[in-house]
């Protein structure tokens, strides 16, 4: 499958973000470059905060994010191109009735020929182990398959990188492992949070979040160990 | 609540193209509006019954489009009853029936997306009044697609309050309900937005020039590819 064949390089240059009065990031200074980062951290330190500003959903209140040189308040959409996101909730991210057309929606808005459209959905059905499935309602699909229709849903956009916030905390250990291979299984740079930490064992970098500040960022070795002695 | 939904077969009726489907529908619903002979609307209705199993679809699904309208039917029968003959609420009934069966009979053997396409189609007229036929669309497609979600939501809130003693009290089933479901029309916003946003939002001129530029200058070594990432 065709990826941008392209390492992303997401910078956070002094970002804050700020919700009301409550201060959720505290200027956050990183460079990320590596295929797979992981971020972990306890509820509320401004995990899924921290995604959403890779890619733009949110833009910060002070400071910039730029993603392979583009500024993400000002090139959200070009951005977000390259970098697909795939939610905690896949019923929250899957919109059309049946799953091929869900599917294809991503690519609705592309200039690409119904034929390509077609052959990429095809494509990602096929590796995702969905093919059999293509003309059922999404809403009768498994919580594992509804999650490997939000991946699919990601790949078949064809990103550089993939973010997966929590994307295995609604499944069972079955689902989940699965989900899991699939990761790893990416050409595609990944970014993930999780609470998973055996689905981190593998990555090249992982950072410890706590309180709007990442207070830890190394290899999963040194980083998870910091953040066990942290919770406990 | 799902009996409505496309129902994948490779029958005839699932290959006739969704406008020339709405259009029969169409010329039905008006036609069966001038008869008023028994006999006739019978036979409409049987013709309507048929065509589930023309459809290579059990009759079960014929029976689930005209189920949740038993009550009202019911109704609507006793009230006609009290303003005419027995054959004019047999009418009414017949009518009623045949359209709910020939409409779920289209709603089953056709792709919601399908449906939209001929729905945009005829909506397009309306862009002079400002009103945007894909975003209508696509707004019908979510609803569509989040009627069981809703459907879901409602039902643990409604057993999350009873194992709190509390399924009868209405601001404990409205409140956590409202509640989720704001929550997840923000998620669902948000997840539009990461894949690619909605379907009639072009980026303007400017936008594109610059977003086609940086895209050369980053993948230059990847070639002219027609299959390549958007």
């Amino acid at each position: 499958m065709n990826v941008m064949p392209f390492k992303t390089i997401i910078e956070f240059n002094a970002v804050g973000y700020q919700s009301g009065e409550h201060e959720i990031l505290k200027e956050l200074n990183l460079f990320m470059s590596e295929p797979r980062i992981g971020i972990v951290g306890s509820n509320g330190s401004g995990k899924s905060t921290f995604l959403r500003l890779i890619n733009g959903l949110l833009v910060p209140t002070t400071g910039e994010v730029w993603v392979d040189g583009l500024e993400t308040r000002r090139c959200a959409k070009q951005v977000r191109d390259r970098i697909s996101f795939v939610f905690q909730n896949p019923d929250n991210q899957i919109v059309l009735p049946t799953v091929e057309e869900d599917l294809a929606f991503g690519l609705s808005r592309s200039d690409l020929s119904a034929e390509i459209i077609a052959k990429r959905v095809d494509d990602v059905l096929e590796r995702l182990d969905l093919a059999h499935k293509r003309h059922e309602p999404c809403h009768v699909l498994s919580g594992g398959q509804k999650q490997l229709l939000a991946i699919a849903g990601a790949l078949v956009r064809r990103p550089a990188t993939i973010i997966f916030d929590e994307p295995t905390t609604l499944l069972d250990l079955r689902n989940a492992r699965r989900i899991a291979d699939v990761i790893y299984s990416l050409e595609q740079n990944v970014i993930t949070v999780t609470h998973d930490l055996t689905l981190l064992e593998g990555f090249d970098r992982v950072m410890v979040m706590n309180d709007g500040e990442v207070v830890a960022d190394d290899t999963p070795k040194a980083a998870l160990s910091y953040y066990r002695r942290l919770m406990s | 609540m799902t009996a409505s939904f496309y129902i994948h077969k490779e029958s005839w009726l699932h290959r006739l193209a969704a406008g020339r489907k709405l259009f029969c529908l169409a010329v039905l619903g008006t036609g069966i509006s001038f008869v008023s002979d028994l006999w006739l609307l019978a036979g409409a209705l049987s013709l309507c019954v048929c065509l589930f199993p023309a459809a290579q679809l059990r009759l079960v699904v014929a029976y689930n489009q005209v189920r949740p309208l038993f009550w009202i039917m019911a109704a609507l029968f006793v009230a006609k009853l009290f303003t005419g003959p027995l054959s004019d609420a047999f009418v009414v009934i017949l009518r009623l029936c045949i359209l709910v069966l020939a409409a779920g009979l289209i709603t089953v053997t056709t792709k919601t997306s399908a449906l939209l396409t001929v729905l945009e189609r005829v909506l397009t007229p309306l862009s002079v009044f400002g009103f945007s036929a894909p975003r209508m669309a696509f707004a019908l497609s979510l609803v569509i697609r989040f009627i069981p979600v809703v459907g879901q939501i409602s039902q643990e809130v409604r057993e999350a309050q009873q194992a709190r003693g509390l399924g009868t009290n209405i601001f404990a089933l409205i409140i956590p309900f409202v509640l989720r479901i704001v929550k997840m029309a923000e998620q669902v916003s948000q997840a539009i937005d990461a894949r690619g946003g909605l379907p009639d939002a072009k980026p303007s001129p400017a936008v594109m020039r610059r977003s086609q530029a940086v895209r050369r200058s980053v993948s230059a070594p990847m070639g002219a590819e027609t299959d390549q990432p958007h």
